[in-house]
């Protein structure tokens, strides 16, 4: 009875742990309303494309559905479980952002998802977010671009947990270190 | 005597909830009868189809043509502009425009894919509460779509749908009001 007694509260003590840590298993798209056709989102700028705008190579993936501004105002989900660390606006060629840390189990490491240029923000830091839920609207940068789009990152290392960081690297930045290409890592998970 | 009370109170509710399913029913039959109805649409297509050829069409000043021999249209779009292709859709506007994924934009579908269009037609401006939606038939083979949203009023939908023999083509203005969008339709053709 006891014994029964202590791996319950074991268990429910492990539970309450995975919580704290906004455990992340599963990964998802950012992007993508169940209610739109399939295939409603490509990307528009891919990582490591170069841009001749910033003569530098991007640093995360754009997102869009349709042409320009069709997309403005579409929900942006929460790509897994997390805690929102950052969530204001940058200013600039940022507008409103939104970061998520995420704790991968089993193996306990971190990374953290950016979504930037969002026209509202639905959360706020030290909010616990479960996966696809709404975080923030798709922009355009408080105008900056002429075209709404959502500007994704996977950037895995935490000191980038509460900065936008720069969107844009040479290829010689020691930079590119900390950034994942937004789809091969949520294809590998 | 509580009995009769109670039965009058039962009865009472369900007239009420009758009334209410039936308003309910009238609402929604009134939204389907509002609703873009493609299947039928595309019957009134098949009669004619979209035969405009694309290089009997006037060349614009300071405008370029674009050909597209895989799915048989052409169209023309202002001179700096560049253009993108990512399955089937083809993106236009200046390169800087390409990171919000370009200004217009024309989407093709076979004609087996009709039924496409309707979830297309419905998920423009579905991010918007009230959006808005006005259907202009232009004639048999053109149709013009209209969504606009109280919500964010520079927010302006245009999209043509044009059929023709092989192919279903979408025009789209990205949601920006553009005076020189019906240039650029009015320039597409069949090649």
């Amino acid at each position: 009875m006891k014994k029964n007694l202590f791996s319950l509260l074991g268990a429910l003590l492990i539970t309450i742990c995975l919580n704290q840590v906004a455990q992340a298993f599963v990964f998802a798209y950012e992007v993508g309303d169940p209610l739109l056709p399939a295939g409603s989102y490509h990307i528009s700028q891919y990582f490591g494309q170069y841009n001749s705008d910033f003569s530098k190579y991007h640093l995360g993936e754009d997102r869009n559905r349709g042409t320009c501004n069709d997309d403005y105002g579409d929900n942006v989900y929460s790509i897994a479980n997390g805690t929102v660390t950052y969530a204001q606006n940058a200013g600039s060629s940022w507008g409103n952002v939104v970061i998520v840390q995420h704790i991968i189990l089993p193996s306990f490491t971190a990374v953290n998802s950016l979504y930037g240029h969002l026209d509202s923000i639905n959360v706020s830091v030290g909010q616990d977010v479960s996966i696809g839920q709404k975080i923030g609207e798709m922009g355009d940068a408080d105008g900056y671009y002429e075209c709404a789009h959502l500007h994704f990152e996977i950037r895995n290392n935490s000191s980038l947990n509460t900065t936008p960081g720069p969107g844009y690297a040479t290829w010689s930045d020691p930079l590119w270190y900390y950034y994942e290409d937004p789809s091969d890592f949520i294809s590998a998970y | 005597m509580k009995n009769t009370k109670n039965i009058l109170e039962i009865l009472s509710l369900l007239i009420v909830l009758i009334l209410l399913c039936f308003a309910i029913f009238l609402d929604l039959n009134k939204k389907d009868k509002d609703k873009f109805d493609i299947n039928n649409d595309i019957n009134d297509a098949q009669i004619e189809f979209f035969k405009e050829n694309f290089d009997d069409k006037i060349q614009y000043y300071d405008w370029e043509n674009y050909r597209n021999d895989k799915y048989k249209f052409g169209i023309q779009i202002p001179k700096e502009w560049v253009t993108k292709e990512y399955e089937n859709n083809i993106y236009f506007g200046p390169q800087n425009s390409f990171s919000g994924g370009g200004f217009w934009g024309v989407s093709v579908y076979k004609i087996s894919e009709s039924k496409k269009i309707n979830e297309i037609i419905s998920s423009t401006g579905m991010q918007f509460g009230d959006r808005k939606e006005q259907i202009i038939n232009i004639n048999s083979f053109v149709k013009k779509i209209i969504v606009t949203t109280e919500e964010k009023s520079d927010w302006f939908s245009e999209k043509y749908i044009i059929y023709s023999k092989d192919y279903i083509y979408i025009l789209g203005n990205g949601a920006i009001k553009n005076n020189k969008f019906e240039m650029f339709f009015g320039s597409f053709g069949i090649i």
